[in-house]
């Protein structure tokens, strides 16, 4: 028997129909899957409708779930899923668009989880230059090692509970961290040895 | 203290240090070993030090209201449609989708002055187009990939046909 979960408790609550136990699972959680998702997409515009898929993914699993991993584990494999999937969809629309041309301007709205990694207009500005420096070494990574590495250190995930949200064996959860790590570490060196912020090509338009 | 920069320990176990993930017997070991190797004690340091630098990025705090929004759009998680469709062995999905998407195009032998297509049908194309697309992952009977699916297909559905470019300018030929 696994330590005391009460978010499995509130999940059970929700099984057995009290639909204020979700709202409460969904308050508890929202920071957590909305930060996730925001160092995951690299920019804001999505995060909320991504954490929003994953909470309706939960609400989906009502009658289907079993606390057999502790809660906050179970909500992290949703979150992976979600996040990877949102990927593979994008590529599948791009191919749709590229296959097929579109007229002219009168694009009929705003297409949900298009082109992430563009900083929306609202995007508060890193001020932190390194965070900023950091935000972009992630954006580079495999989206497996971004997302690991974000549960095992954004997130703080155990090793073991990394392994269980990617649903992948521990090993290939090491060798993935410690990818992830290695590539992280190698570009901030020169940062973290220096002791200064780095130089940035548009850093002449901040101070003066 | 000597700097032997050819010290062969391995990374991955400097990392899952850093990480307080190493068990009893290696990591005592290794304690032991950063007292003598400046390489490993520095490469143990730039670790530790860039790994923090991710724990403290700046999060995102939802807009207010998030949560209430979350509760109202779970009442469209109860439509019939994306509930039959989960329920359907995706093998079974993927040869009825074929059906249907064969059934249209028969469909589709109408008198010439008839050639434009409806907004309707053109949203249909759009999603028979999609899901064709994603025939192999409706196969892998993996659900989460089922339910991404059916939600693309809502979100053909919940935008004008002309987003997905299909069939522009055919009409009144
Ligand atoms: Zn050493």
């Amino acid at each position: 028997m696994p330590d005391a979960d009460p978010d499995a408790d509130l999940m059970l609550r929700f099984q057995g129909g009290d639909e204020t136990a979700y709202a409460e699972l969904v308050r508890r959680f929202q920071g957590r899957i909305v930060s996730l998702a925001y160092r995951y997409l690299g920019s804001s515009a999505d995060a909320e409708d991504l954490a929003q898929e994953v909470f309706l993914r939960i609400y989906r699993a009502r009658e289907t779930y079993e606390p057999r991993a502790r809660f906050s584990t179970w909500v992290h494999r949703i979150t992976v899923n979600v996040s990877l999937n949102l990927i593979r969809g994008r590529k599948v629309r791009r191919h749709l668009n590229a296959a097929m041309p579109r007229s002219d301007g009168g694009d009929g709205g705003a297409v949900d989880f298009e082109d992430a990694g563009v900083v929306a207009p609202g995007d508060k500005v890193e001020k932190d230059e390194l965070a900023q420096v950091l935000r972009e070494i992630l954006d580079g990574l495999p989206e497996r090692q971004r997302i690991a590495i974000l549960l095992n250190k954004y997130q703080g995930l155990s090793y073991e509970e990394t392994a269980e949200a990617m649903e992948m064996s521990l090993s290939a959860t090491k060798s993935l961290l410690t990818r992830a790590r290695v590539k992280i570490k190698e570009q901030l060196e020169p940062y973290l040895t220096t002791g200064r912020a780095p130089e940035r090509r548009d850093s002449s338009t901040r101070d003066s | 203290m000597t700097m032997n920069e050819h010290c062969e320990r391995p990374i991955d176990e400097l990392v899952a240090y850093t990480d307080g993930e190493l068990q009893a017997p290696a990591h005592g070991a290794l304690e032991a070993h950063l007292d003598v190797c400046a390489r490993c004690a520095r490469e143990v340091d730039l670790l530790r030090r860039s790994g923090a630098l991710v724990a403290e990025l700046p999060g995102l705090t939802p807009s207010a209201g998030f949560v209430d929004r979350v509760v109202a759009a779970t009442a469209d998680v109860r439509r019939p449609r994306g509930r039959l469709l989960r329920l359907l062995p995706a093998a079974a999905a993927a040869v009825l989708i074929v059906g249907l998407v064969l059934a249209r195009a028969m469909r589709d032998d109408r008198p010439s002055d008839e050639v434009a297509l409806s907004r309707a049908e053109e949203r249909e194309i759009a999603q028979d187009l999609f899901l064709l697309e994603n025939l192999d992952a409706l196969a892998d009977e993996d659900p989460e990939a089922l339910i991404a699916i059916i939600e693309d297909l809502d979100l053909i559905e919940s935008v004008e046909p002309e987003a997905f470019g299909i069939f522009d300018g055919e009409e009144g030929g």
